[in-house]
């Protein structure tokens, strides 16, 4: 799409922060003029990269539950398998949220299993990985 | 503010002022800012009181965080002519007859302004002593007795041993409700706080509950006239407040917390004010609360907007920014407390 959604809406945020905004009167309104442009330019950071992101979290939490399977509790045990295997019906952002969301409700699981057995490598590896992801889902805020 | 609303407006002043004769309102605008209630500006003048400016805090149909105003009124009242700057509370409406929902009136504080999250340097040349004054008057909060305070009347006092169970508690029902997806950097942090207690608090007291960069008012000069936005106060540990104010979503400025002063010098002016210690043990764990209870708020007002029961654009940024920037946060500590455990 040319011109691409990110210069759209960078430009969009540029004329509602800069020019629009500051010629409303002071107040709620002007406040939130401000807001939705900056807004424009978190979704600009965010549209590019957004399924990148999620296929990355998805494929790491699947490689991770494919390694643990054999070494966990039975009950635990299928699902993490389950998961494992399960694929992505395509690759649509809310296709991919979708598979997050249940890909993350097993993680949740077992790092609490890692916790409670005090399996502080698995611990510390989970950890790392939703630090990395927190990282990479990000937004900042422009100089204002 | 609908013409309708100003003629409510007028139509209860003169209903709870009667002695000052007829009312006009001179200008009326809605402040922009937090969520948790619609904040009015309202300039007034009256037949025998002359002219004045009052602040009108209606409940919005749907709200960021869900809190009752007569918690918030009584907070502002527990300080009422006090060493802590505040606005006078004036009237507090439960009823739905005037402004069709519940509010309370407070006396404006004329000529001052609020920082911004979003500006990067909100003070200029006064950062020093807007710093001092802002962890000056967080330790005279948690000097405060608290029997005594109106806010004592209306909300429970934990033990200085279950302090911050009830608020772990509190936050993680609000995540439990309203989390629209997943979230095990925040589940993380909750089991975490769990194990992991703080040592008991050295003085239960009034906790402002959103202390921090953009609820005072200051007048341009270095001065802080007013403390506001006391709706989530409670009793409990003040370091709460300690913690909320440091977190660094307050400022891109990360040396210096609230773009005021470094973190060290905050700290120390906030014991010597309020006769406590912030030790390091304490503190961290009541920055991880801090950002927990950041996490929550933002995950309940993105819910919010999602299910459109809100469109106020601060709900919006609250989901984009804010929930995003305390995931990361709240990860970096966790890691670091990880690693000091193994």
């Amino acid at each position: 799409m040319k011109p691409t959604p990110e210069l759209v809406l960078n430009q969009a945020f540029g004329r509602i922060a800069f020019e629009m905004g500051p010629a409303l009167p002071a107040g709620y309104g002007q406040g939130s003029a401000m807001l939705i442009g900056v807004q424009l330019l978190l979704v600009s950071q965010e549209f590019n990269r957004a399924a990148a992101v999620r296929v990355t979290e998805n494929d790491a939490m699947r490689d991770l539950f494919a390694e643990y399977c054999g070494k966990v509790e039975p009950a635990l045990r299928g699902d993490l398998r389950q998961a494992a295997d399960s694929k992505d019906a395509d690759i649509l952002v809310s296709t991919l949220e979708k598979s997050n969301a249940e890909l993350k409700k097993v993680l949740i699981r077992l790092q609490e299993t890692a916790e409670n057995a005090s399996d502080k490598v698995l611990e510390a590896r989970i950890l790392a990985m939703l630090q990395a992801w927190a990282a990479a889902r990000q937004v900042f805020l422009p100089a204002m | 503010m609908s013409v309708d609303l100003e003629h409510r407006v007028v139509r209860y002043l003169h209903h709870r002022l009667p002695d000052e004769g007829a009312f006009s309102v001179l200008a009326i605008s809605r402040i922009h800012g937090g969520a948790s209630r619609e904040t009015f500006r309202v300039r007034v003048q009256s037949e025998r009181g002359g002219e004045r400016g009052l602040i009108f805090r209606r409940d919005p149909v749907s709200t960021l965080i869900e809190t009752e105003r007569e918690i918030e009124f009584a907070a502002y009242r527990s300080f009422q002519d006090s060493g802590v700057p505040v606005p006078r509370a004036l009237f507090l409406e439960q009823g739905m007859d005037w402004l069709e929902r519940p509010f309370f009136v407070m006396e404006e504080v004329e000529g001052c302004t609020a920082g911004s999250i979003l500006a990067a340097d909100p003070y200029g040349p006064h950062r020093r002593t807007i710093g001092e004054q802002f962890y000056d008057f967080l330790g005279q909060i948690a000097r405060r007795d608290v029997d005594s305070s109106p806010l004592a009347k209306h909300i429970a006092t934990p033990s200085a041993s279950d302090a911050w169970r009830g608020e772990v508690e509190k936050w993680e029902k609000v995540i439990d409700e309203d989390e629209l997806e997943p979230q095990p950097i925040v589940r993380a942090a909750i089991r975490y706080l769990k194990r992991n207690p703080p040592p008991p608090a050295q003085r239960v007291s009034v906790v402002h509950g959103d202390y921090r960069n953009g609820n005072f008012l200051h007048d341009g000069q270095g001065n802080i006239r007013a403390i506001l936005d006391w709706e989530m106060s409670h009793i409990g540990d003040p370091l709460e407040d300690l913690g909320w104010a440091l977190d660094p979503l307050w400022s891109p400025d990360r040396d210096n917390p609230g773009s005021m002063i470094p973190r060290a010098d905050a700290i120390a002016i906030w014991e010597k004010a309020s006769g406590l210690k912030a030790s390091a043990k304490a503190l961290g764990w009541w920055s991880i609360f801090a950002a927990l209870k950041g996490a929550a708020i933002w995950i309940s007002s993105a819910k919010e907007y999602q299910a459109g029961t809100n469109s106020d654009p601060v709900m919006a940024f609250s989901g984009l920014y804010c929930l995003p920037f305390h995931n990361k946060h709240l990860a970096d500590l966790l890691v670091a407390a990880n690693e000091v455990q193994s």
